[in-house]
């Protein structure tokens, strides 16, 4: 499963992030990286995700776009 | 001394430098690019001492324009002292950006800001633990309320190199391996930071490597990113991330869970798919309120009896009377914006961004950006455009691609801006009633998201996409919206001022010179033929590009016309007529001093870009409303 495609209220774990070095890395600067779990808080359709990280705590919005090329498994 | 706040975005970093930063604040461009810093010279306890507030960054290395000149500053041997400005409410995170600075070997003070929020979150800080691991002074504060700040400044003097972090073995073999063979020469900072740089594949560091040392790099860095089966970049952030959770979790306690805030329960209708955007639609008209009704009263209150002073004293034809009455036109100009638009647009839109509300709009605006090629963090700069397209331009900063902001420039221009909003209003709401003005903002929108889509299909490749954090809400501290706004005035003011008043002295002079037919003829291919306006009209389009509420009044006096504007244009012009004007005064070249913004912002050859990309795009929609009402008989 995608994140584009997880229902919001629900915790997921970072699978994989199907991109290139410029994605991984920005997408760990704001500190989501393979193996972290998300708490997905809110989705618009074919939108933004709103994540929040559950070590952290702060709250990332992640187009759709990017949103479709991190696989997440249910946590 | 030269001390320089480094913090991630939102780490409440301006607050803090807000706070120490006295009135005379520099601001300052990286060479050659559109990141922007400020700076302030302050005495603190009979020593000078700049600060230097560096644009947030969320590490020193993921290639991101702005981190690059950061750490180019940093580098540069300039800087004594760094405060890391932290957000202690996600300390886990924020930590990895210390350590990472920690390899620079500055002496260092951590700011531990947002106290509050953290122990809201439950999260109970052991400020002496992370002092004895990290080496340096840590100190607590509530930069928005201005509590430990002083105690920061105090213990600026105890500041230390932290201690830097061991990676892997076999990375520590790679880094010592690099670091041994570097030439003199090439090494930035430390010889250890270059080869964390180097093998990290770093453009700066790599560029200035010669050939052999390149290869060198390149073969290490291979068989790392092979034992390690991912990118050596991310192996060794990754490393960094878990040296940085294990610090995190020795120094801090989480007590409880909080429960469900206020502020939760709020986000949950800003960011609701339906009730979301109709706040987000009342916030913009609110937004359209303040620029046209509070910018029209203050606009009344001062500009009107300058106007009226200078119409009283500088009347005569002598020559002296014509730069003196130049000189005061624009300096009318210059206030006529900054006052009436400016400041309360800038004070909103400023109180928007602290609340914490743009990267909501950002998030609801997204989708709708995307089919134009931007992202959802162009809201912004969008919105200010009904406004004044001067801030909306300024603006346009938050757009990290070069190419996401020109294509933000062209378009935002084309937003009409409250001056534009007075010509709307006056010719087609005044005669053809609201519902219809109404329906020209529709038009005018649906214009724009063309446009934008058209350029989209130009555009080499798809931007990366939206990542941005969102901020917990919070109420926005006064005094750092008031300086906000300040500098952005203060700049624009600096900058923009001076050329304004110029260009009204040179205006003067045509109008002197009674060039004002010679314009009219010059342009009537233009008004009369594509057009077919009445030739008189030229001048006004001239006028316009100064300032294009003028426009109107100008039109007034071309055409004759005493009295009420609207029902005098509604005798002599068609409705065909009526429109095709206004359609192009909405759409032409941007005014004078957006013109004068882009040129700082962007530089002479954009501009040029987007100006011609304006007139063309004004002609061709103008064109095709004449035809429009020429086939249903109204032209």
């Amino acid at each position: 499963m995608m994140l584009s495609e997880s229902p919001p209220g629900k915790k997921v774990r970072v699978k994989a992030i199907h991109g290139g070095r410029g994605m991984l890395m920005r997408l760990s600067a704001m500190g989501i990286r393979e193996g972290d779990v998300l708490l997905v808080v809110s989705r618009l359709p074919m939108g933004p995700v709103i994540v929040e990280h559950a070590v952290h705590g702060h709250r990332v919005i992640v187009g759709h776009g990017m949103a479709s090329r991190i696989e997440v498994v249910p946590e | 001394m030269r001390i320089a706040l480094v913090g991630q975005p939102n780490s409440g970093k301006s607050t803090i430098f807000n706070y120490i930063a006295g009135y005379r604040v520099r601001t300052a461009n990286f060479p050659g690019v559109t990141v922007t810093y400020h700076e302030s010279d302050v005495m603190y306890r009979g020593e000078r001492i700049t600060i230097v507030d560096l644009p947030g960054i969320y590490s020193l290395y993921t290639g991101d324009v702005a981190e690059e000149e950061a750490r180019r500053y940093l580098l540069s041997g300039s800087v004594d002292v760094i405060i890391n400005v932290v957000d202690a409410s996600v300390l886990s995170r924020s930590l990895e950006l210390t350590l990472e600075l920690a390899e620079l070997r500055i002496p260092m003070v951590v700011c531990l800001n947002m106290m509050d929020e953290a122990r809201r979150k439950g999260l109970e800080i052991d400020v002496g633990t992370l002092e004895k691991i990290l080496g340096v002074p840590v100190v607590p504060c509530i930069g928005n309320r201005g509590v430990g700040i002083q105690e920061m400044l105090n213990r600026v003097r105890e500041a230390r190199t932290p201690v830097c972090i061991r990676f892997d073995e076999d990375i520590e073999r790679a880094i010592g391996y690099v670091a041994e063979r570097l030439p003199e020469d090439i090494v930035m900072g430390t010889r250890r930071l270059t080869a964390i740089l180097l093998l990290q594949g770093d453009r700066d560091a790599l560029k200035a490597a010669g050939d052999e040392m390149r290869e060198l790099v390149e073969r290490a860095a291979r068989a790392l990113t092979e034992a390690h089966g991912r990118d050596i970049g991310y192996i060794i952030s990754s490393q960094r991330h878990a040296i940085a959770m294990d610090l995190f979790e020795r120094a801090v306690r989480v007590k409880r869970k909080p429960s469900v805030s206020v502020r939760e329960r709020l986000d949950r209708y800003l960011l609701h798919p339906v009730y979301g955007y109709i706040i987000l639609a009342l916030t913009f008209m609110a937004m359209l309120w303040v620029a046209f009704f509070v910018g029209d009263l203050l606009s009344g209150l001062i500009i009107g009896p300058l106007e009226g002073a200078g119409e009283v004293y500088l009347q005569g034809d002598d020559p002296m009377y014509i730069v003196l009455r130049g000189v005061y036109e624009g300096f009318i100009g210059g206030v006529g914006i900054v006052i009436p638009y400016m400041i309360p647009l800038l004070a909103v839109l400023g109180f928007l961004e602290d609340v914490g509300y743009l990267s909501r709009a950002a998030y609801l605006l997204d989708r709708l950006f995307h089919r134009m090629g931007l992202h959802g963090k162009a809201a912004g700069p969008f919105l200010l455009g009904y406004g004044c397209t001067v801030p909306a331009i300024m603006a346009t900063r938050i757009l990290e691609s070069p190419w996401d902001r020109l294509r933000a420039a062209i378009l935002v221009p084309m937003v009409p801006c409250s001056a534009r909003s007075v010509v709307i209003l006056a010719l087609i709401g005044g005669i053809f009633g609201p519902w219809v003005a109404m329906a020209f903002y529709a038009v005018n929108i649906t214009a724009v998201y063309m446009v934008g889509a058209l350029l989209h299909s130009f555009s080499k490749g798809p931007s990366l996409g939206l990542v941005m954090e969102m901020p917990d809400l919070k109420m926005p501290s006064a005094l750092s919206v008031a300086k906000k706004t300040y500098y952005v005035v203060y700049e624009f003011l600096l900058f923009a001022w001076p050329i304004i008043i110029a260009g009204s002295v040179v205006l003067e002079a045509m109008a002197y010179a009674g060039l004002n037919d010679g314009i009219n003829y010059v342009l009537s291919p233009l008004t009369v033929l594509v057009l077919g306006l009445p030739a008189s009209l030229g001048i006004t389009i001239v006028f316009g590009i100064f300032r294009k509420e003028l426009a109107l009044l100008m039109m007034a006096a071309a055409l004759g016309i005493s009295g009420d504007v609207a029902s005098g244009v509604s005798g002599m012009m068609s409705p065909g007529q009526i429109f095709t004007f206004v359609t192009f005064i909405t759409f032409y070249i941007p005014c004078f001093s957006t013109v004068v913004v882009l040129w700082k912002e962007l530089g002479r050859r954009k501009t040029s870009l987007v100006v011609l990309i304006n007139i063309g795009v004004a002609i061709a929609l103008s064109l095709g409303v004449r035809l429009v009402f020429t086939a249903v008989g109204l032209f």
